[in-house]
């Protein structure tokens, strides 16, 4: 038998050697050199807390006790690891992100900052981890128990319950709050509890390789070990198989210690992939050998031994001192990481959470400035960890020590597990909100103390038999083990089933009932949309903050040397000298970040938002905010109409103008012409008359040279009779004769009268004409005449043509005419229809170009309508009459 | 352009490759789920008989060549992701 002064002795050298390891790592760390210390296979190693003193000594004896089941208790990590992708790898980016410290830190941070639900959540990671780290302690006592037996000695298994604690406690307070790191990582403990990590694995190892090779005759024997064993059957209750992987999945990502481990120590996203296979190796490593070593255990040693010692108690019945000494080792290095790591968890989160928000407020404005923040954190989390060994002891000595190890450790899991439903929501949900996170948390909290924590002190300890028996008050359907009246469930599922239940259904209930506050939406898309880059969209305003003041309060919280340097950085990039940049938004989320990363979300934002005058945005900000880039808009959106007008107005402006120069330049065209046309006659009349004054005039010549005289005294007269009409029907003084007639009839006197069958062939569509319209005929017969002897005038086609086709709408006449010319160029169909215009040169015209415009008077006092249309063969006109 | 034509062809190649990665991702953690939860539509000698049942030596060996095959799957999936980094952005 090994001595127990020996056992002691080699623990405490194992113990020095874990405080040299940590010692070392935290000096290579800071000389620079820690790069290989943030490795795949280091953040592996430290995920291996999960296998705590229950893994080591409690496997053992759970699956002595329940066969198989032991293994739900790995196989829900294993499943959580291997979807890294969906759930992991999103809390390890939304946390680095967001300098998360903790998991209270994380649903703070997502609900808003809110400090409330940041302490409501430590506690609740308090309350959940006392029997676990009170579960590791009895471990410690009952493995030492096992050298002590038929020893006398002085350590009672109380003083070494609490020694193990006390030795605990200073571990970690010299390596756990050696600084406020930013990022809340501590090499130190990580490379102990890595170098831990192998030490249980190999033990573990060892043992169950002696059991199978040394005890028993090698796996066939084994197996058939197995089969005669009391545990052959595959006896597993399909409720505690799915219930129990259920929540060892949610326990492992809600431990504060997990999380600690595997989001907040994560120094790289890539080192999850590595994790993601090596970690569910090593937990098949760790449960390889648990169902032989308990078989071999119940089969050859004494009935009535405890099978929770199985594996310090066989190579101690084989007189193998040296691998129980491992093994014992082994068993107590699982269970100084977990407490270590859920120290350091936690009393970040007591001082993140509980301890600075409290002070912040008792000090009140501006304390921040005088006070020396750094100490009172650290200060609070050396308290904390003192505070949670001592609650951790206390449970121990109140439960008595006497609970089976298993179910001490599942009452933990079902407690932490109900963080996880808020979580959860949390990340993938965006409608998820404070209210809604604090009911479910509540509501988890008291069904989870009322249906297993409570009960597991025994009954009359902290509820009575009456209660457990008849329910609260008396009332049946709330007896803890059988709520609803849902009786002959397993009590575990049972308390499982409904904490988690009803606390999903609060969370989501109050999620829709409630509206979150413009930080907690703010918050929430930053969560949801963790793996969108993008600039964040956090309210800081520009407010009367002094640089110097901030510069001295992150001094006091993340150390001078960092604070110096985050603050230079900043002014370097706005571009100014020295250490103290703008208090810009953009700097004043940066340091809120750095400082986030010191004492939580909550903590930082509440600072700062003392600091810069509580200028962090409020919904009054944000709506006036909405109100005036409303008004901007409406203001910019007239402007934009009336730009449009004003465009409108212009354009409409230049072409009159250019009509009227146009206009302007034919007027004067025209007045040349007229002078020049009304001066031709009359300089041969004047010419004539002076001729026929001659007294020799021939007898012959004097007819001829009256009759030019009379000719260009009717060509006077014609223009001058034009210039008439065109003025009366400009005027509306015209009076026009109407009465019914024959388009035909018209369209035949017109082409009879306009005499052009030498110049033009005219073509037109007799059946068609057949149509009677009430007009003034002769008028009519004018503008058909214009309009054909201007094809036969203006028509260059090698054959002339003119097509007349007469058609009926709805609305009225059309009669088009349309030659086989040139046409009338674009830029003069506008112009055409105007007095004095004459589109090709004047000298051919041989009239005043006022035929067209004289035509448009007509028609226009006609009720009809004459346009060019433009896209046929050559020049065409339209004549649009109304129908009577 | 050939040059050009084959970096494109590469390009869809990676991103495909990349989705069938993402998507091996997402469901594993669904089939391990489910393989892990198969053993309790076992017979139990308890309801069957002590012939008929399923002995816990037969269960032991399922459950940990399932457990092996999934780490060795999780393994396959770690090292294209990380030779390939998919998923980074």
């Amino acid at each position: 038998m090994l001595s127990l002064d020996l056992l002691i002795f080699v623990s405490l050298i194992y113990v020095a050697f874990l405080f040299g390891v940590a010692f070392w790592a935290e000096r290579a760390s800071d000389a620079g050199r820690g790069g290989w210390m943030r490795t795949p296979l280091i953040y592996t190693l430290s995920l291996s807390i999960y296998c705590t003193a229950w893994t080591f000594y409690g496997a053992v004896g759970f699956a002595a006790r329940s066969g198989l089941e032991f293994l739900t208790i790995y196989l829900g990590p294993t499943v959580v690891l291997i979807g890294w992708w969906l759930i992991l790898r999103r809390l390890v980016r939304i946390a680095r992100a967001e300098r998360i410290t903790s998991i209270a830190d994380l649903v703070s941070s997502r609900f808003g900052k809110s400090a409330l639900l940041g302490g409501f959540v430590t506690v609740m990671a308090v309350v959940g981890t006392t029997p676990y780290i009170a579960l590791q302690l009895q471990s410690v006592t009952l493995s030492i128990s096992v050298f002590a037996k038929g020893t006398q000695n002085i350590l009672s298994s109380t003083n070494i319950a609490f020694w193990t604690a006390a030795g605990l406690a200073v571990f970690t307070i010299v390596f756990g709050t050696r600084n406020l790191d930013v990022n809340e990582r501590h090499s130190g403990v990580v490379m102990a509890i890595a170098v831990e990590a192998i030490v249980k694995l190999l033990a573990l190892l060892a043992v169950g390789v002696f059991v199978v090779w040394g005890l028993a005759g090698g796996a066939g024997d084994v197996l058939a070990r197995i089969d005669a064993s009391p545990i052959s059957q595959w006896e597993v209750s399909t409720g505690r198989w799915i219930g129990l992987t259920f929540l060892s999945a949610a326990a492992f990502l809600c431990l504060p210690r997990m999380f600690q481990v595997m989001v907040v120590e994560s120094s790289e996203e890539s080192h999850l992939a590595t994790a993601s296979w090596a970690f569910p190796l090593y937990l098949l490593l760790m449960s390889l050998f648990v169902i032989p070593i308990a078989v071999v255990g119940l089969d050859i040693l004494p009935v009535g031994s405890n099978p929770d010692l199985f594996v310090l108690t066989l190579p101690l019945s084989a007189e193998q001192n040296g691998l129980a000494m491992l093994a014992f080792l082994g068993g107590f290095s699982s269970a100084t990481s977990m407490v270590i790591v859920a120290a350091i968890a936690l009393s970040t989160m007591i001082s993140n959470h509980i301890v600075t928000p409290i002070w912040l407020r008792a000090r009140g404005q501006g304390a921040t400035i005088s006070g020396d923040v750094r100490s009172v954190v650290l200060t609070s989390r050396r308290i904390s960890i003192i505070g949670i060994l001592t609650l951790g002891y206390l449970y121990y000595r109140i439960s008595g020590g006497g609970a089976a190890l298993a179910s001490i450790g599942l009452i933990s899991f079902a407690g932490v597990a109900q963080i996880l439903p808020v979580m959860l929501g949390g990340i993938f949900w965006q409608g998820a909100t404070k209210i809604g996170a604090l009911a479910g948390l509540i509501c988890g909290l008291v069904v989870w103390s009322y249906t297993m924590f409570l009960p597991s002190f025994g009954p009359e300890v902290l509820i009575s038999q009456e209660t457990i028996d008849h329910g609260l008050w008396g009332l049946q359907w709330l007896r803890p083990t059988a709520l609803f009246g849902i009786q002959g469930l397993d009590p575990v599922v049972h308390a499982v089933l409904w904490s988690t239940l009803l606390n999903s259904f609060a969370f989501v209930a109050g999620s829709i009932l409630s509206r979150p506050s413009p930080l907690e939406r703010v918050q929430a898309v930053q969560f949801i949309s963790a793996f969108d880059s993008g600039p964040s969209a956090r309210g800081w305003q520009r407010g009367a903050t002094d640089a110097e003041d901030l510069l001295s309060m992150a001094q006091r919280i993340i150390g001078a040397a960092q604070a110096q340097n985050l603050f230079r950085t900043a002014a370097q990039r706005q571009g100014k000298q020295g250490y103290l940049p703008d208090p810009t938004p953009q700097f004043l989320e940066t340091l809120e970040r750095g400082l986030a990363g010191s004492v939580g979300a909550a903590t930082a934002h509440a600072m700062l938002g003392q600091m810069a005058g509580g200028s962090s945005v409020t919904v009054e900000d944000l709506m006036a905010v909405a109100d005036e880039t409303a008004q901007i808009m409406e203001y910019s959106n007239q402007l934009e109409a009336k730009s449009g007008e004003l465009t409108t107005t212009a354009r409409k402006l230049r072409d009159a103008n250019d009509k009227l120069t146009k206009l302007s330049i034919q007027k004067d065209a025209f007045l040349s012409q007229i002078s020049h046309e009304l001066r031709t006659p009359m300089t041969s009349i004047r010419a004539f008359s002076e001729i026929l004054q001659d007294p020799d005039l021939s007898d012959g010549d004097r007819p001829k040279y009256a009759r030019i005289i009379e000719d260009e005294t009717q060509r006077l007269t014609r223009l001058l009779d034009d210039l008439l009409d065109l003025s009366v029907l400009e005027n509306g003084q015209v009076s026009l004769e109407l009465r019914q007639a024959r388009l035909r009839d018209i369209l035949d006197r017109a082409e009879a009268s306009a005499n052009v069958e030498q110049h033009i062939r005219i073509r037109r569509s007799a059946g068609r004409e057949d149509i009677s319209i009430l007009t003034d005929p002769d008028r009519l017969t004018q503008v058909f005449i214009n309009l054909m002897s201007n094809a036969a005038k203006y028509c260059e086609a090698q054959r002339p043509e003119l097509i007349v086709s007469v058609s009926e709408t709805p609305v009225g006449i059309t009669v088009d005419f349309i030659d086989n010319g040139a046409g009338v160029d674009k830029a003069n169909q506008d112009m055409i229809f105007e007095k004095f215009a004459r589109a090709s040169d004047h000298s051919k015209a041989g009239g005043a170009g006022l035929g067209l415009a004289i035509c448009r008077e007509i028609i226009s006092n006609l009720g009809g309508q004459i346009s060019y249309l433009p896209g046929q063969r050559g020049a065409a006109f339209r004549v649009s009459l109304p129908h009577d | 352009m050939s040059g050009k034509r084959d970096q494109t062809l590469k390009r869809v190649a990676n991103a495909a490759r990349g989705q069938r990665v993402k998507e091996s991702a997402l469901i594993l953690p669904f089939v391990g789920m489910i393989l892990f939860l198969l053993p309790i539509m076992w017979p139990r000698s308890s309801e069957v008989g002590a012939d008929a049942g399923t002995a816990t030596s037969t269960a032991l060996i399922y459950l940990f060549i399932i457990w092996a095959g999934l780490i060795c799957f999780t393994l396959g999936l770690a090292l294209v992701i990380k030779r390939f980094g998919v998923g980074r952005s």
